[in-house]
């Protein structure tokens, strides 16, 4: 590998893990990008790169730089995943009878889906702030057609500008203005958590 | 609406909303990673110079390490050269054998090819093999401009 080839490298992955962090910012990853355990894009870049240093094996078909990111992705799920069941406030507990001992909500209502309690909070908080975001625009706005199409079909590209009716041109300039505004909604929402941490002693 | 779709939960739509905007699922190319480092303020240049030493380090060790193998294989060649002609060794032969050791110790793959050709080369040509071991010899020793 060339000088100009591993720039390049570091250039890109650097890019994609600072996006990923910034997409992340619904998932409780901090305000300025900050990751749990004081990860930062650069050091996710340096962390898949000396795994790969040191002998990580991985498909040899596979260009080096989706391997990395792989690495990358992993690394920060497991991280988020852990901040989460960090912040997930205590299950919900009722009495059911005079006299007798608290118990678990999830033993008396049973999630019919299986899920754990803290999958089962993490749902209801996570379709509550799926619904307030499409809420946000209204139903003229590219932004909402596609946030729409999602809700009812996934996220590929295909499926997305097939059910949002969208041009190719028009998908693709919506999805910068949607970054934008997530963009300032995330700051708005670091700068209002910052307040109140102000206002706390 | 299928099962898939009606099973969708906001976690699911979220995770698919912020990827679309983000783009996190594919890799940008050179130019759009250049762009957005600029547009954001971003000063990679720390990141790759360490990422360029760390390679460096890597490189110098593996090519220890192959240097290394050469002169183990080396050392297992000479000595079974050595023992095959310890019977008749003539006076010629063990200078010969003398300036392989000497150059083995600056350049194992060389001395692995020299003694390869000390093998097939008879004894009335070991003259000019002497004088081709000390000429690689000697342009080793000029010091490089």
């Amino acid at each position: 590998m060339s000088d100009e080839e591993l720039r390049s490298l570091f250039r890109r992955l650097r890019t994609q893990a600072d996006r990923l962090i910034a997409s992340l910012s619904w998932r409780g990853v901090g305000p300025k990008g900050q990751m749990p355990k004081g990860d930062t894009a650069e050091s996710l870049v340096q962390t898949a790169f000396e795994k790969i240093l040191s002998g990580a094996k991985w498909d040899e078909g596979k260009p080096l730089a989706m391997v990395m990111y792989g690495i990358i992705r992993s690394h920060v799920t497991n991280r988020v995943n852990s901040l989460e069941n960090q912040n997930l406030a205590p299950e919900p507990r009722l009495r059911t009878e005079e006299g007798s001992e608290d118990v678990s909500v999830f033993e008396v209502l049973p999630d019919p889906d299986c899920l754990s309690p803290v999958e089962f909070l993490q749902r209801a908080e996570d379709d509550e702030k799926a619904l307030e975001l499409l809420d946000d625009f209204t139903s003229e706005q590219a932004e909402y057609k596609v946030i729409s199409a999602i809700f009812e079909g996934g996220g590929k590209r295909a499926e997305i500008i097939k059910r949002s009716g969208l041009t190719e041109r028009e998908y693709e300039a919506t999805k910068k203005r949607l970054r934008n505004y997530l963009e300032k909604k995330r700051q708005k929402e670091a700068s209002a958590q910052h307040k109140e941490m102000e206002v706390k002693p | 609406m299928s099962k898939n779709q009606k099973d969708r939960s906001g976690t699911d739509i979220l995770a698919d909303v912020f990827a679309y905007a983000y783009e996190t699922d594919s890799l940008p190319t050179d130019k759009e990673a250049e762009e957005y480092l600029a547009a954001n303020k971003i000063d990679n240049s720390e990141l790759e110079n360490w990422g360029l030493e760390k390679l460096r380090a890597v490189k110098a060790r593996q090519k220890l390490k192959a240097a290394a193998v050469a002169h183990e294989k080396f050392t297992a060649r000479f000595e079974a050269v050595k023992a095959r002609a310890a019977s008749d060794l003539s006076d010629l032969r063990k200078r010969v054998m003398d300036k392989l050791q000497v150059l083995a110790s600056s350049d194992p793959e060389s001395a692995m090819v020299y003694c390869r050709k000390f093998e097939d080369t008879p004894e009335e040509d070991l003259l000019d093999l002497e004088a081709e071991i000390m000429m690689l010899d000697e342009w080793q020793d000029v010091p490089e401009k």
